[in-house]
């Protein structure tokens, strides 16, 4: 975790503090009505303060109803939507300020999987691609099937180096599940496969493109 | 009959023009674009966003008398899906030909809700026809259970016309010696027990039921069962057999019958389900289709399932449950309207546990279970995450 974004979560915990203190009247309609009082008030400041921060909130707010439906305590709650706004927070700061909140959340995912940051770091110059958010979720993918951190973004840099499209990383996917279904080692498996996909893959149009 | 159907039609308008609970208390307006689906107001609003569907069912009977019947039935609902919507709207008519000639059409609403695992459903359906059987019929039904075992409370109520056929349920008119035939008016109310079971796509249902009310000419206790083959995309075989209770508004004599039938299924020009997959291949992703800018169908394909839940990001992490697909049963989908981006869900089958959908990427959820990620394509017009 880089001073950054150490700063960026303390000022969150801070702001959350000063905010929790008060009447949380920005707290969001849904956190009231699904959670308890202190737990809405305390996710309501976390959210507030990552908003001040220009983190996005929805996946904040989202986390701690997704918590609530799964029966979590309220500070099980609360003690997630932190370790969210700290994975956001590290994500940005290894990816820069203008990725998308798809590839934001998406490398949070990665870093909540085991990724660290400079891992994701590696990505940041692919962060202009249109299959940029694509091959994070190849990335989170590949972590989530037992291939080393290393060696998935040796994969995913390697194929967005090739300007492969959003599509051939959903092909990845299906490959390697394909092929682990066989019998096959994960990493091996997605080695063969990722790298029959820059051979052969369909090419991705000149340039890559800003995803909208 | 007047107050009955005052009543039908208030409740039924109720229950269509009311918004969800959740809608009210959502800080999201009702019609808001980005709005999930459960929580846009007015069920009318959500009902003819979707495709309707037209059945069509020609019939025929023998009867324990050695009698025939043919009939033809035909129902256009909205929404097209086929199990377990919030609400639907169907027009209906049918025409029945042997002993009694009777034409009828009519309209009927249905709303259902999931209380805990059980599935609650009430309807209200109202009619007219001319021929051989009653002009004005009301039918009110109530019905709660789980997928596979469901009981049902039906009130009827009707008026008018007369048939050579049926005796009259209400003692207090008159017999008519001269012509044989009776006044057409009454009431009854009775209680059925189904039981469905499905193999592969083969639907078998069995249904017993009791008459609480009412005079009738035939039994009061009744048994049948039913299966539906689907034969070829559209059609299907409907056989029926057993013993059947008397229902006027149907113009249907009641007693033991056999029944051999034709469904045609008309509906919107979706997919046709994929051919059988080798066992060695992973199961396919959530198809994710796009159907207009910020509306997505996403579409399961659960084997062997009676009931699929889904809850996540695109829900509010309320429990939303899936239709199953007319094209093929082992499909469920739903609408969500939402913009495009990624998205975290979870899906229950039967009531199990909360699982990541099969072929999406699991993430950790950060309470110690996963999640899979579903991606809202910004590009219109493509389907993607179908591996089929």
């Amino acid at each position: 975790m880089s001073t950054r974004s150490i700063a960026s979560v303390a000022l969150a915990y801070v702001f959350g503090l000063i905010l929790g203190a008060g009447d949380a009247l920005a707290q969001d309609a849904r956190l009231k009505k699904r959670l308890d009082p202190q737990t809405a008030a305390a996710v309501g400041a976390l959210v507030d303060s990552a908003g001040a921060l220009g983190l996005p909130t929805e996946p904040l707010v989202q986390k701690a109803l997704e918590g609530q439906s799964k029966g979590a305590s309220g500070e099980a709650i609360v003690g997630a939507v932190r370790a969210l706004i700290r994975d956001l927070a590290t994500a940005r700061d290894a990816l820069g300020d203008d990725v998308d909140v798809d590839a934001l959340r998406l490398a949070a995912a990665a870093l909540a999987a085991g990724a660290t940051p400079a891992q994701l770091e590696r990505l940041r110059p692919h962060r202009s691609r249109e299959a940029f958010a694509g091959g994070l979720a190849g990335l989170v993918y590949l972590m989530s099937r037992g291939v080393p951190a290393d060696k998935s973004v040796d994969l995913i840099t390697a194929m967005l180096d090739a300007r492969l499209s959003a599509a051939e990383f959903v092909s990845l996917q299906r490959l390697v599940e394909r092929d682990m279904m066989a019998g096959a080692p994960a990493a091996e498996a997605a080695t063969v496969r990722a790298q029959a996909l820059i051979r052969h893959g369909r090419v991705a149009g000149p340039g890559g493109g800003v995803r909208p | 009959m007047r107050g009955a159907a005052i009543a039908t039609v208030a409740c039924a308008l109720a229950a269509a023009v009311t918004p969800t609970e959740a809608a009210a208390q959502s800080r999201v307006p009702p019609a808001w674009p980005d709005a999930p689906r459960g929580t846009r107001g007015g069920a009318f609003d959500r009902l003819f966003d979707e495709d309707p569907r037209f059945v069509v069912w020609p019939m025929a009977a023998v009867l324990g008398d050695g009698t025939h019947e043919q009939r033809l039935n035909a129902r256009l609902t909205w929404p097209a899906a086929d199990t377990a919507p919030d609400f639907a709207l169907h027009l209906f008519a049918g025409l029945a030909a042997g002993r009694d000639a009777y034409t009828r059409s009519g309209l009927r609403f249905d709303v259902s809700r999931n209380v805990g695992p059980a599935h609650v459903t009430g309807s209200a359906a109202i009619a007219g026809g001319f021929g051989e059987g009653p002009r004005q019929t009301i039918t009110v039904t109530l019905g709660g259970g789980l997928p596979a075992l469901r009981l049902e409370v039906r009130s009827t109520w009707f008026e008018g016309g007369r048939s050579a056929s049926f005796r009259t349920l209400d003692p207090a008119l008159p017999e008519l010696p001269s012509t044989g035939r009776t006044d057409l008016s009454g009431h009854y109310t009775d209680g059925e027990l189904n039981a469905l079971h499905r193999l592969g796509r083969v639907a078998l249902r069995v249904t017993a039921g009791h008459r609480f009310g009412g005079e009738t000419g035939g039994t009061r206790q009744w048994m049948f069962g039913e299966t539906d083959i689907p034969v070829w995309r559209r059609f299907g075989i409907v056989l029926a057999g057993g013993v059947r209770p008397e229902r006027p508004e149907l113009a249907q004599p009641g007693g033991r019958f056999a029944q051999v039938g034709l469904r045609v299924d008309f509906r919107s020009a979706r997919k046709e389900p994929e051919a059988a997959r080798p066992a060695d291949v992973p199961p396919p992703a959530p198809a994710v289709v796009p159907i207009e800018p910020g509306v997505y169908l996403v579409r399961l394909r659960v084997p062997g399932a009676r009931r699929v839940e889904l809850k996540g990001d695109i829900t509010d992490w309320e429990i939303v449950t899936l239709r199953r697909s007319t094209q093929h049963p082992d499909l469920w989908e739903e609408t969500f309207r939402k913009p495009a981006g990624v998205y975290h869900v979870n899906i229950r089958v039967d009531g199990g546990d909360w699982a990541v959908p099969p072929g999406l990427v699991a993430v950790p959820d950060r309470f110690g279970g996963t999640v899979g990620v579903l991606d809202f394509p910004p590009t219109a017009k493509q389907e993607v995450n179908d591996a089929a």
